[in-house]
């Protein structure tokens, strides 16, 4: 992608409370610029109900409702008819949860919106983890993580929740997987979101330097490998199609590499990895990309 | 920053009612978050410490790229007077330190400046004003003694240029033969040179080595690039314009006297040695129509010459007899000689070490191509400055102009009383305009490899072997545009920034701006240091802030 092309109009305001090198507020930057100033963010508690700022300050340059921690999908769903009533069509309305609000407690209401077909946009920021209120481990979080209430890791039973298939068996409008460190795809799926009618589900991988134990250099790296080693696969499905895998690296690498260079997974012994690559294969193979 | 204005939306009676966020955060300085911060610093690519002109050959890229072709040949010509002939001639030294090389292939760095030369062909450099009464003669009006001539000129001295043969070019004329280098380019090349101004044109002026005291007496410097005008012999073989010439004064006459050149066609000719000399020779002749045999007596593989003059000759027909040389040599009655050969077994501090095997060579020609000599020795003092082959023996166009032009500079900094520096000793680095923030060179693992895609190097076309013989067209051919500028976007512009703004998609805090380099907004500025390790050329480096 020539960045050159992307415009230079920002929608966030700066002295936002992100950390250094914060995944999610650079995706929300991104987001906002394909999104557009028509557009209203619903957001339940998560990091981001601490980034947009202390009252009666605020990051974003369009409207932004902080809800409860259930409630995203639910209260979305009732702005978007509230503008309908009013005539007012155009207005995206989009979710911007955390893996918690979407993964663990807002599923309820996500689920809801997504079989009564609401014409709303949710995105889920995932950084694996609750991260603001101090890295306790979600139904997001990854075999093997650490985190401070899985101090020798999270336990190879658990397996991360395959939100993306999750929410295809509703039959939306649009699900896809994104992060902001492949940019062209990025911004093809926020392109297609706002553009597709009904419900749309974009599940963000978005890096976090001190929940994942990285320097905030590497957030972008690490997003990166993530994609590169298979551990999150880049793709989307529309409505009537089949999944598409709307990235392919050229070989994949090693988990390892992914892994090792975070701190949240430097306690991994050799059989845990091994176990981690074989789950991974496993899956891209059934994507049909191995 | 643009922004829209959301305020204007929200009235009095809003705020009143329910708790609302109508200002921004803006008030929450984050750059107090700090401990380190990003700071622009431009480098130094590996391919410009391999240039003896230390060319920034990223930046003329990068102008080229932005269709902004009078800044690339200003780039490109602040450090080079010859960037058509160079991108013709020159070996191209800069391609063997290419970053590029151990991934997918070196960028074809010499195509893209045979474009941009070409370009600027037709761009005659500024005019430049006479600045100082001090001026300086120029001995030798080769690329040496032009290159000396173009940046004292540039620079405000007044130079007198003084050339023995009746035009300017010296070696690019009479020693490059034109199907490696068309004559129009370097005539071109010459007049953009004299277009500055201030260089007064002497032809015909030999100047011998008295004559040279007296110019030391009149001018404040003199600089002498003269070149090597004397064969080198060889002990059993005479020149005698009969049947032995001299390669570097049939060359010569090859090259300047069309008259001269139908004396040789259809003849059987020796050639002795294989160096660059010997290879044009060579090739000259068979374009002349003659069955051309280089006697050699080492391996063509250990030959000094270019790479591509050899495989372009092999291709050409010239046959080449290794590990040979000629012991004697006689007339036979019908003015052909006979050569008797003897094998070499090893060539010993240049002393060929012979062993059994004989042969015999019937040859109409034979031509001595063993390398030149100075043709009179002289120091460099504190008015005599030395360039070009004349000072560092036979080497190369580029290396000329590189010494010419650091001569140049040595001049002037005598003139003001200081001494003359590199920018970086160990490299012997100098740059007319220092253009980088610090030298570092980039090295290989600073390049974000995930920017780039493998892409195969663009492919020289040469005209085809059949269509070469008998004439003296460019053997190289023009790439086209396309392939051209996709060949200049494969270069990783190591420590040069492209504005390829990177770093400013990947700003999570939006505090860089791109614009002529690259600044940051040290108010919001969080320390992350995400855009310089995203930065695929190392352009922004990370220092510790308290």
């Amino acid at each position: 992608m020539d960045f050159r092309d992307v415009k230079n109009i920002e929608y966030m305001n700066q002295g936002d409370y992100a950390c250094p090198g914060c995944g999610a507020g650079l995706s929300m930057r991104h987001a906002l610029k394909v999104l557009g100033e028509k557009t209203i963010i619903v957001m339940p508690a998560s990091c981001w109900s601490i980034i947009a700022g202390v009252f009666p300050t605020t990051a974003l340059q369009v409207p932004l409702m902080h809800v409860p921690f259930a409630t995203a999908a639910a209260v979305a769903s009732g702005v978007k008819n509230a503008y309908r009533k009013k005539g007012q069509d155009d207005v995206n309305v989009v979710c911007w949860a955390g893996d918690g609000g979407t993964f663990d407690i807002g599923l309820q209401a996500l689920s809801g919106a997504a079989e009564r077909k609401e014409d709303i946009i949710y995105v889920c920021y995932d950084n694996e983890a609750y991260m603001n209120t101090g890295i306790q481990r979600s139904s997001a979080t990854p075999p093997g993580a650490w985190t401070t209430t899985t101090p020798t890791g999270n336990p190879l039973i658990y397996e991360k929740k395959d939100m993306f298939n999750i929410v295809a068996s509703h039959n939306p409008a649009y699900v896809a997987t994104a992060t902001v460190a492949y940019p062209d795809d990025f911004y093809m799926k926020f392109e297609k979101a706002k553009n597709a009618k009904g419900f749309r589900f974009i599940h963000l991988l978005s890096a976090c330097p001190p929940g994942w134990r990285i320097d905030s250099k590497d957030s972008v790296k690490a997003m990166r490998l993530a994609v590169e080693s298979g551990m999150f696969v880049l793709m989307e499905k529309e409505q009537g199609k089949p999944i598409r895998v709307t990235y392919k690296p050229e070989r994949f690498i090693p988990v390892r590499e992914y892994l090792l260079f975070q701190g949240r997974y430097r306690h991994l012994d050799e059989n845990t990895i091994n176990e981690i690559q074989i789950r991974v294969n496993e899956r891209l193979k059934d994507l049909d990309l191995l | 920053m643009e922004s829209v204005d959301y305020q204007s939306v929200i009235s009095d009676k809003d705020v009143r009612r329910f708790p609302i966020s109508i200002t921004t955060t803006e008030v929450n300085l984050t750059g107090s978050w700090r401990f380190s911060k990003p700071v622009f610093k431009e480098k130094v690519s590996p391919c410009s410490v391999g240039c003896p002109v230390n060319t920034n050959i990223p930046k003329y890229i990068f102008y080229l790229l932005k269709n902004d072709m009078d800044k690339a040949v200003e780039v490109l010509r602040r450090e080079n007077p010859f960037p058509a002939t160079c991108g013709r001639v020159c070996p191209h030294f800069c391609q063997a330190k290419c970053n590029r090389k151990d991934y997918d292939g070196a960028v074809e760095i010499k195509q893209i400046e045979k474009f941009v030369g070409d370009y600027a062909l037709n761009v005659p450099p500024k005019k430049a004003k006479v600045l100082s009464n001090r001026s300086v003669a120029v001995v030798g009006g080769g690329p040496a003694g032009l290159s000396c001539a173009y940046f004292l000129a540039v620079s405000g001295y007044k130079v007198d240029l003084f050339e023995k043969e009746n035009f300017l070019g010296g070696l690019l004329v009479y020693g490059i033969p034109e199907y490696r280098l068309p004559r129009s380019v370097v005539k071109r090349e010459i007049e953009n040179i004299l277009s500055v101004g201030n260089i007064e044109v002497h032809l015909g002026s030999e100047i011998n080595r008295d004559e040279l005291e007296e110019l030391k007496s009149n001018y404040d410097a003199v600089f002498v690039g003269v070149g090597l005008s004397k064969d080198r012999e060889i002990e059993n073989i005479k020149v005698d314009n009969r049947g032995v010439f001299s390669g570097y004064g049939l060359l010569k006459r090859l090259n300047t006297d069309l008259e001269f050149r139908k004396r040789f066609s259809g003849e059987r000719i020796g050639v002795i040695g294989a160096g660059n000399v010997a290879m044009d020779v060579a090739r000259t002749l068979i374009r002349l129509g003659n069955d051309v045999e280089i006697i050699y007596r080492r391996t063509l593989e250990e030959a000094p010459s270019f790479e591509d003059e050899k495989n372009e000759a092999l291709e050409e027909n010239v046959k080449v007899r290794e590990k040979r040389v000629v012991e004697d040599l006689q007339y036979d009655t019908e003015g052909r000689l006979l050569l008797r050969l003897r094998g070499v077994d090893r060539v010993e501090k240049g002393k060929a070490m012979l062993n059994e095997i004989k042969e015999d060579c019937v040859v109409d020609k034979l031509i001595l191509a063993t390398g030149q000599a100075r043709a009179f020795d002289i120091d460099e003092d504190d008015k005599v400055f030395l360039g070009g082959d004349f000072l560092h023996g036979a080497r190369t166009v580029i290396e000329a102009i590189a010494s010419g032009k650091q001569a140049a500079f040595r001049i002037m900094a005598k003139f003001e009383g200081r001494d003359f520096s590199y920018m970086d000793k160990d490299d012997r680095f100098f740059r007319v305009e220092r253009d980088f923030d610090e030298y570092k060179v980039v090295p290989f693992e600073r390049i974000n490899l995930h920017y780039f895609e493998k892409q195969e190097p663009l492919k020289i076309e040469k005209l085809p072997k059949e269509e070469r013989a008998s004439n003296f067209r460019e053997v190289v051919l023009k790439p086209s545009l396309e392939k051209i500028l996709s060949e200049a976007k494969r270069c990783f512009s190591c420590g040069v920034c492209n504005e390829c703004k990177t770093c400013w998609f990947f700003c999570p805090d939006m505090c860089i701006g791109v614009h002529d380099g690259v600044e940051f907004d040290y108010s919001f500025c969080k320390g992350c240091g995400v855009c310089s390790e995203e930065c695929p050329r190392g352009v922004i480096d990370m220092v510790e802030d308290k």
